[in-house]
């Protein structure tokens, strides 16, 4: 895929340039000095020869075939070199102008028809308004940037240029070699889903790594994210997180930067390893790049002083990773060789008067312990201990261990010579445990996301016919939310249960009601007016008598009254009163990139002001829905605390795919919110108390 | 000769879309018809120089009369008109009413008599909607939406003031939450009053509806994108003054909207554009970015650049939301779908 594009065997430049400097004499220069191996054809009509190169008149004139042609002209003329590339059956384009939908209305319509013309010409395109691309194995530098990184097995991607640029920079500061290092510019055609499936195949890539400020097709975005991540890790960085930054890629790219809590769900659900910072991604990447994935989440500490040796367990407590219990058997072995004040247990403390003996000796025996699954292995720079020799050390066992060992030798001067061996023998280090804990964290995550077998989703029976009808009958009115009423009766045909509820307009027909029910019941207000009834104190629960329920009426119509006096009062509503249960919401709207986002909280405080929420994109696995039950941080309410029973976790799972299913089966319904749902004791099942339905107009 | 005055104690309850309908119904039926409506207030000149009421005009157009254009509206009221009736220069306006009612009566088998904004307005010139049918001798029809206590007092007052001319009330832009009241409670309570209820009509959003041409044109804005979707209706309004996020939940749930924001908000303005708003209604004279303008070419989303800030704006969009206005055929027919749907003309043809 795209071979034409990272490996061609001839290159031709329309634009190259005799004047030093400008852009299309760095794109020629950049080819010959990082030594390309096919032939290069640079275009000038007003030249005969670039930095010693034949120049052709045009692309016609190339006697020979070309299979890549890297563009640096005015917008117009793009346009037209990609007719000839048609004609000229050249397959990829990189092209580096700007000057299209970057600029306004113009450049858009310009941009518009560019695709079109690739399209047409069957020509794949870079670009518009890139950097360009290198191929570390090609040799191809087919940029302007500066330098070229060496050869690597990571594959790095970018929305921005600059960025590009920048890590390009450092990366050759770092020595980190890269496999493919591509700019996307305005993905005009090729998209970040082209690059994941290119990088995905791409047998000298082992990493895929990526910037990215919004997806477009995110439905795509998944499913090949999820095919692709199966295969190799993809570490990606979201930008425009916050509002600021969202209205900063609004006003740089055109294009929305996508709603944080739809992406945050993509990932997880595609097995995307989120980076959120530019450190977090070469850290994660530096791991994953050299080292194996642990078998599991035991982690071993080997430290030669006490300090670091906490934070790195701090660190590891608050992660996903668990401090492994050392076998008895391994604690006595370590005891055999250590002084007696160090410490067995792990952290394993070999002592600030350690030499590297101790770390070869101790590194013996913790590799060799299957119990631990991955070994952090951290140095200070005592007076005693030989910092390169330990590196040499560490390199010997890391070779022969079938477990990740990565490093943290803390400071910068002492530590030099050590650190750059460790790192040319495929030993990450880090600068502070934290976020060596934090990379083994990731490389932990994809083992377990690997372990998972495909997604499989559930299938729902519902009476679809009927909310069809419901449907149409409200778009034929002209409404666009569904009334409560029918608004209960699409999810009861989703197997929802419904409280049982009447309406009373007088306080002896509440009473009459209640009976009917059977106390206790709980009273609301019915009015078109008021959004919100509990601040207005117009809800009043938990009524065991009549004359209980008598009172409340009078209560419930005066509170409305004084708060609200100019609000339609329509009754009140007698409801059976559902006792013992969680108070939860779900609820879905839909992202424009990714499509049925759905909600899951638990009611009152936990989603209005902690914001304890999680999100997930439709379709729902049963386990991603258990998944979004458990990830709440009030999850313990529903297992019950303090002798409480659990609540009916299972029917709540049930109700978020049913949930999910009906935001499936009928796109029309824009957004959906059942709030409160009741999840009953364990076995019991849960209630719709209030639902919200809203459909778009065709 | 029948004559049917179609009044109203409740003012902007869409009683010209009532008359349009009933017309429609009396034409079909293969009966000459006359309209006229005796007291106006929105006065337009038409041809031959004759200054009428712009909205009987529309009906008369509608019908296809032909009558003299000059008894079409006998009294509108003016301010000049107020002051000479306060100054006592005008003793009395009835004659002019009657006499232009007589002549369009003249070979006609039914005259619908168009009612002021309300049956009081007009009394102190004498020609106040109760004084009219009296004078002219004519049934009434009510057309009121509810609105609760006043509905209820005003109707009272009108019944015991009319008897037995009132043939009938037709509820008019029923919402949904009041539809059960409504028929439970205040259906049967008019009937044993005896107010035949002739109809009740639902609330439709659409006909509160607006192109967006012209939206522009009354707040005074410019347009710089999207000239070809200038007919799109706007049904709603959201101010864009919050986070993008949070918008997205209102947007989503608002259907036809226009979306008033600050010039520089490219974040809303874009959500907007991908979510498809019926348009744009930019504030404080900001010119958006280029790639917004593009965008929302390319999705024919129209953008109205304004002078005013967005107080001002949705001030101004509050006068514009409360008239119905008539001008669209669109809505024309969707309001004389319902007005055919829901009134019960049988019951009417029987009381008349």
């Amino acid at each position: 895929m795209l071979e034409k594009l990272f490996s061609p065997k001839s290159v031709a430049i329309v634009g190259a340039s005799t004047h030093e400097g400008k852009i299309g004499h760095i794109l020629v220069q950049n080819l010959l000095k990082y030594k390309y191996k096919g032939k290069i054809f640079p275009i000038n009509p007003k030249a005969d020869e670039i930095l010693g190169l034949k120049v052709y008149p045009s692309l016609e004139k190339i006697p020979e075939p070309v299979d890549l042609v890297i563009i640096a002209v005015k917008p117009e003329a793009v346009l037209e070199t990609i007719k000839v590339c048609g004609q000229k059956n050249i397959q990829a384009a990189v092209v580096i102008s700007a000057g299209f939908k970057e600029t306004g209305p113009q450049g858009a319509r310009l941009e518009e028809e560019l695709k079109r013309l690739a399209q047409e010409n069957g020509v794949r395109l870079l670009g518009p308004n890139c950097v360009g691309l290198i191929d570390t194995n090609s040799r191809l530098n087919a940029s302007f940037a500066t330098g070229m990184p060496e050869r690597g097995n990571i594959g790095f991607f970018s929305q921005s240029g600059a960025m590009c640029i920048a890590v390009l920079d450092w990366a050759l500061g770092e020595k980190i070699g890269f496999s493919k290092f591509v700019s996307l510019g305005n993905k005009a055609d090729i998209s970040e889903i082209d690059m994941l499936l290119a990088l995905g195949e791409d047998e000298t890539t082992k990493v895929i790594l990526g910037y990215l400020e919004g997806v477009e097709d995110g439905h795509t975005f998944i499913q090949v994210a999820q095919e692709v991540s199966k295969k190799k890790p993809i570490i990606l960085i979201k930008a425009g997180v916050t509002s600021a930054g969202a209205k900063a890629v609004s006003s740089h790219t055109g294009s929305l930067a996508g709603s944080e809590s739809a992406y945050q769900a993509a990932f997880k659900q595609s097995g995307i390893i989120r980076a959120h910072t530019v450190t977090e991604l070469f850290n994660y990447a530096f791991s994953f790049a050299v080292q194996p994935l642990p078998k599991g989440p035991r982690l071993a500490i080997l430290t030669n002083s006490g300090g670091p040796g906490i934070v790195a367990a701090d660190a590891c407590d608050q992660s996903s990773l668990q401090l492994v219990r050392l076998q008895a058997r391994t604690v006595e072995k370590l005891r055999s060789f250590l002084p007696p004040m160090a410490s067995f247990f792990n952290p394993i403390d070999i002592l600030g008067d350690a030499h590297v003996d101790r770390y070869d000796k101790a590194l013996e025996i913790l590799t060799q312990d299957d119990n631990i699954d991955a070994i952090l292995v951290l140095l200070t720079p005592t007076a005693t201990i030989e910092v390169k020799e330990t590196a040499e050390v560490i390199v010997k066992h890391a070779k022969e261990a079938d477990k990740p060992i990565i490093c943290s030798f803390m400071g910068k001067v002492q530590v030099e010579k050590g650190v750059k061996y460790l790192k040319k023998h495929g030993i990450p280090n880090y600068l502070c445990p934290e976020d060596a804990v934090d990379a083994l964290e990731k490389m932990w995550q994809r083992k377990h996301w690997l372990s998972q077998p495909l997604p499989e989703y559930p299938q729902i029976a519902a009476d679809r016919s009927r909310v069809r009808y419901l449907l149409e009958m409200a778009k034929r009115e002209g409404r666009f939310h569904l009334s409560e009423t029918d608004a209960k009766e699409v999810l009861k045909a989703y197997g929802f249960a419904l409280p049982q509820t009447h309406l009373a307009r007088t306080r002896e027909e509440a009473v009459e009601a209640a009976k009917k029910i059977g106390f206790p019941v709980v009273l609301k207000i019915v009015s078109p007016d008021i959004s919100h009834k509990t601040d207005v104190g117009g809800v009043i629960l938990n009524l065991n008598s009549p004359p209980a329920v008598k009172e409340a009426f009078s209560e419930v119509m005066l509170k409305v009254k004084s708060k609200n006096p100019r609000a339609s009062i329509y009754g009140v509503s007698v409801q059976e009163m559902v006792q013992g249960a969680k108070e939860t919401i779900i609820g879905f709207t839909r992202d424009p990139q990714f499509g049925p986002l759905l909600m899951f909280g638990l009611g009152g405080i936990y989603v209005e002001i902690l914001k304890d929420v999680t999100f997930r994109i439709a379709p729902l696995t049963k386990k991603e829905a258990m998944e979004m039950v458990r990830e709440v941080k009030a999850y313990s309410l529903l297992r019950g605390i303090r002798g409480e029973p659990p609540a009916d976790v299972p029917a709540l799972v049930d109700a978020l795919l049913a949930l999910s299913q009906l935001a499936l089966d009928f796109p029309e319904i824009v957004e959906a919110e059942i709030n409160p749902l009741l999840v009953k004791p364990a076995g019991q099942g849960i209630v719709a108390v209030d639902a919200r339905l809203s459909i778009k107009k065709e | 000769m029948k004559t049917l005055y179609i009044g109203s104690t409740v003012p902007f309850s869409g009683k010209g879309l009532i008359t349009l309908g009933l017309g429609k119904h009396f034409i079909e039926k293969g009966l000459k018809i006359g309209y006229l409506k005796p007291l106006g207030k929105l006065p337009q000149k038409v041809k031959g120089d004759i200054v009428t009421d712009k909205l009987s005009y529309f009906i008369y157009q509608f019908f296809g009369l032909d009558d003299d254009l000059s008894n079409l509206c006998p009294v509108i009221l003016t301010y000049e008109l107020m002051v000479k009736m306060l100054r006592g220069e005008i003793k009395t306006l009835m004659p002019k009413v009657k006499e232009a009612f007589e002549v369009i009566a003249q070979g006609k088998d039914i005259v619908l008599v168009g009612g002021a904004e309300t049956v009081w307005l007009g009394s102190f010139l004498g020609v106040s909607g109760f004084k009219v049918i009296e004078e002219l001798d004519t049934k009434v029809v009510l057309v009121n939406k509810y609105t609760g206590e006043f509905f209820l007092d005003s109707v009272t007052e009108a019944k015991e003031t009319l008897g037995e001319r009132l043939v009938g009330i037709i509820i008019n832009w029923v919402k949904e939450e009041q539809q059960r009241d409504i028929e439970e409670l205040v259906v049967p309570w008019l009937e044993n009053n005896g107010v035949p209820v002739l109809g009740i009509i639902p609330y439709d959003a659409f006909l509160t509806a607006v192109t967006v041409a012209e939206l522009s044109e009354r707040l005074g804005g410019r347009i710089i994108s999207g000239q070809e979707s200038l007919n799109n209706f706007i049904q709603n309004y959201l101010i864009g003054g919050m986070e993008v996020d949070k918008f997205a939940e209102y947007l989503r749930r608002t259907p036809m909207a226009a979306v008033i924001v600050g010039g520089d908000r490219a974040d809303i303005q874009l959500l907007s554009i991908e979510e498809g708003a019926g348009c744009l209604v930019l504030t404080g004279n900001l010119m958006p970015n280029d790639i917004i303008i593009s965008k929302a070419e390319q999705r024919g989303v129209p953008i109205i650049l304004l002078r005013e800030d967005s107080y001002s704006v949705a001030q101004k969009i509050q006068d514009i939301a409360a008239r119905l206005s008539l001008k669209e055929k669109e809505k024309v027919e969707r309001g004389l779908a319902l007005v055919k749907k829901h009134v019960n003309f049988e019951r009417l043809e029987k009381l008349l």
